[in-house]
């Protein structure tokens, strides 16, 4: 009975690859060297990505899975919370902190080398994904049985030993769950890359739509989503090794040890959290909130609200469809192609679909619409989860204690889905408030949020005026960090509420 | 109390209760049994309103449903203890056991008596298998139904939790004064706790006795093997008796027959000696279980017998033996080709 509603939302997902068929100029210039110099970017940015979040989350997965450290808890919440952060905000920070004229050389009067480019784009990258890698790692290494190590020590394994020939193999396919998670955010990632200098296809795709050339952006837009739907592909294929179940190994370093092994969490923790929230800091210090006007915040905070409260009311049809049968996962699965779908090119789409129904035209509503589209897929899955605890007996529990199908509703499903309901809205609400490019496009002439504020500081070098949309960036991520751990603690698996060992 | 008229159940195009036909008593507790599958909770889910009636009908004194003549399972006043316990989990065990209930002291009675007085504030979540149980059990009996059904109660539970909570449920329902059906999948469950013992063999009932009848004069083969330990031995009727690997038995039987008969040997029905020199089988296996001991022995006519001894007599693996059969009542016969 959800069908009938829930078909129209599925197939309005598929609107904005629909416009961008439609919209793209015939691809004569895919080969052109300026293109493949693009694609080349791109490709390079996304695979650095991986490749560093690996370099900097398995080592950190070993050590917060397998040494218990005073404190244990607290430091994974902060080794999470960079990607809680958007990375435009890494990317803003460390490009005015560093290089000649940067921050840090008028503090300390230390030269520090630029930072842009491929490799400053992959290293903020990098600094803001890793925590993918280092989940999907550490819930693999949790999962491993230590009498498997305690095997290779008895038959002679040195410790290196078996993390190289009894671990890392077990955990290959988890790691690289992790990497591909990292790529996919890279590959769709707009901030970094503009911020930094690095052609990428997201830039690229804002410098057209800036020059009206929307037949190229959609182009652009086109090939990137053909990129990020052979990552997704590639993702669907890696499943983790199942484990039999068992303990996990557990040390207990000696003090000494257990004092040092914090420090390795410093430089991360410092330039993905610490340096961003100084940068600001020291502006509002030194400019106070020169420019900034309350309205920016008002107006993220009503465009953010009406996209959670739409998400969660076009959520719940498609939940309940998902749940019922076959036909209704497929349309579910249909609704996360809006998460795949990077904001620059959402934006894209819709831009033209405006233009198309004068309506729509630089209207709110067109801005809320891009919203829901790429973040309903957060509703849906918390939804989903929560309706899932009325399957089985609970509601017929309730029938034959005497309760009617309304009063089961009031008092056994309502109260069991609401919060479920309730964490889903502030997810897109929070993803909403942070939304750079989509933003920059759909807003209307005169509508500032805190992040398109951001970016107009940016692009005008006042970079002083960044301070306090900056630190509401960063208070509202960590809000969502916060609920994002609560979810999970709820859902039973991840960051809080894996076995403790011992 | 109860009546199911004719009742069939269909999943899909499946018929998985066809033609059932049952009473239940005042005061009764029937227990179901039977492998996994033969629809025994679906009877119970078809009884409390949960899925539909394809065919027949189920009346009380109350009401009467049919195809034609639904009711709502909140009007059937029937409770029911599900096999995962189904307790609400945002509520705490007392929130639970009331949930509907408008005079708590009666349902708080149900919180002293099976022993939760001191986790009446507390969460599902919280709580071990037994003490769910226990909840479950609790707040069934606290919405006073006229009829208690019960689904594999005892099923996720530890086999030392079992034996007890076994029979705190039976003495809560007989205290209660509450009708029951309660369905398992274990013999020993079914033959111990129930009035009256119901055997299911896909969607039928195979026997509906007293435990001890059921036991004793099962009327298929498959009830004998469901509910102990038998053997089945070809032999040729001739009159009451029979000519089998074992020599002329004694019969008795509770259908027509052939010639061709099987006839049923409970361990305990025969002896066994060693006989090198003769002997009517050869030792195949021993087991030694602590008071007895379990012998299986190959006849001489391929046909298998199993024989249980005290657990001081002790013979020689593979060795030639004699059995014999020792019990002083008629052995039971049935088709052969059963």
């Amino acid at each position: 009975m959800s069908y009938p509603l829930a078909l129209p939302i599925a197939v309005l997902a598929c609107l904005p690859v629909l416009v961008l068929l439609w919209l793209a100029d015939t691809p004569q210039a895919i080969f052109q060297t300026r293109n493949l110099t693009l694609l080349t970017n791109t490709i390079m940015l996304t695979g650095m990505t991986a490749l560093g979040a690996v370099a900097i989350g398995v080592p950190l997965a070993l050590v917060t899975a397998y040494v218990r450290l005073p404190l244990g808890k607290l430091w994974l919440v902060l080794l999470a919370a960079p990607l809680a952060l958007p990375s435009y905000i890494g990317a803003f920070t460390m490009f005015a902190a560093f290089g000649p004229g940067g921050e840090i050389q008028s503090l300390t009067g230390l030269a520090t080398p630029a930072f842009s480019g491929l490799i400053g784009s992959s290293i903020v990258m990098a600094l803001y994904t890793y925590p993918f890698v280092l989940m999907t790692t550490r819930s693999a290494l949790l999962n491993l049985d230590v009498n498997q190590l305690n095997a290779a020590r008895t038959l002679g394994l040195g410790v290196w030993g078996c993390i190289w020939r009894v671990v890392l193999p077990r955990i290959r396919n988890s790691v690289a769950a992790g990497a591909l998670l990292c790529a996919l955010y890279a590959l769709s990632d707009f901030g970094t890359p503009a911020i930094l200098n690095l052609d990428t296809l997201t830039r690229v795709i804002y410098v057209e739509y800036n020059a009206f050339a929307l037949g190229q952006a959609a182009l652009l837009s086109l090939q990137l989503l053909f990129i990020v739907g052979l990552v997704i592909a590639l993702e669907s294929r890696v499943a983790a090794i199942p484990e039999r179940p068992g303990r996990a190994l557990s040390l207990s370093p000696a003090r000494w040890q257990a004092r040092l092994i914090p420090l390795m969490f410093i430089p991360v923790i410092g330039f993905a959290v610490l340096l961003p929230l100084s940068i600001f800091s020291l502006w509002l210090w030194r400019e106070g909130g020169a420019g900034f006007k309350w309205d920016y915040a008002f107006n993220s905070l009503q465009a953010s609200l009406l996209a959670a409260l739409a998400a969660a009311v076009l959520a719940l049809p498609l939940a309940h469809a998902a749940l019922v049968g076959r036909f209704g996962r497929v349309m579910e699965r249909v609704t996360y192609l809006g998460f795949g779908i990077p904001g620059i090119v959402m934006g894209t789409a819709l831009v033209y679909l405006g233009l198309q129904l004068a309506f729509l035209y630089q209207t709110l509503a067109l801005l809320v619409i891009a919203y829901v589209m790429r973040f309903l897929p957060l509703a849906v899955g918390s939804t989903r989860t929560a309706l899932e605890s009325l399957e089985g007996s609970l509601p017929k529990a309730a029938r034959t204690l005497g309760a009617g199908p309304l009063e089961v509703f009031r008092r056994v499903s309502l109260p069991l889905t609401r919060r479920g309901m309730i964490a889903g809205m502030a997810l897109v609400f929070l993803e909403s408030m942070r939304e750079l490019p989509a933003t920059l496009l759909l807003a209307p002439t005169g509508f500032e949020t805190l992040a398109t504020y951001l970016w107009r500081v940016y692009e005008a070098g006042y970079f002083g005026r960044a301070a306090i949309p900056g630190l509401l960036l960063i208070l509202l991520s960590i809000l969502g960090l916060g609920l994002m751990l609560m979810g999970e603690k709820r859902a039973d698996f991840a960051v809080l509420n894996d076995k403790e060992p011992g | 109390m109860l009546t199911l008229k004719d009742l069939s159940v269909d999943y899909g195009p499946t018929r998985v209760i066809d033609s059932l036909n049952l009473d239940l008593q005042h005061n009764e507790i029937l227990t179901l049994v039977g492998p996994t599958g033969c629809g025994k909770s679906t009877i119970l889910q078809v009884i409390a309103g949960l899925i539909p009636i394809a065919e027949g009908e189920i009346s009380t004194a109350q009401w009467l449903a049919s195809p034609q003549q639904l009711i709502a399972p909140e009007q059937r006043r029937v409770g029911m203890v599900f096999q995962d316990f189904a307790l609400f989990p945002h509520l705490s065990v007392e929130e639970n056991i009331c949930f509907r209930v408008t005079d708590p002291e009666p349902a708080l009675h149900w919180l002293q008596a099976l022993g939760l007085s001191t986790l009446r504030n507390a969460r599902p979540d919280r709580l071990s298998g037994g003490q769910k149980q226990r909840v479950a059990l609790a707040r069934a009996l606290a919405h006073r139904p006229a009829i208690m059904l019960l689904d594999e109660p005892l099923s996720s539970l530890d086999a030392a939790l079992k034996d007890t909570l076994r029979w705190e449920i039976r003495d809560a329902l007989k205290e209660a004064h509450i009708p029951a059906i309660w369905v398992t999948h274990d013999q020993n469950e079914a033959l111990s706790v129930g009035d009256r013992l119901g055997v299911l063999r896909a969607g039928q009932l195979e026997q509906i006795d007293t435990p001890e009848h059921c036991f004793s004069a099962p009327v298929t083969p498959f009830v004998a093997r469901f509910l102990g330990e038998t053997s089945f031995l070809p032999a040729r009727l001739e009159g009451s008796v029979a000519q089998s690997a074992l020599g002329s038995v004694q019969t008795i039987s509770y259908a027509d027959l052939g010639q061709e008969v099987l006839i049923m040997v409970r361990p305990w029905d025969c002896a066994i000696v060693a006989d090198t020199s003769a002997g009517n089988g050869q030792l195949e296996s021993s087991h030694f279980e602590g008071s007895t001991r379990l012998y299986e022995v190959l006849l001489d006519d391929g046909s298998r017998v199993k024989v249980r001894t005290k657990a001081n007599i002790a013979l020689a693996a593979n060795s030639r033996v004699t059995v014999s059969v020792i019990s002083e009542q008629a052995l039971l016969a049935y088709p052969a080709n059963n």
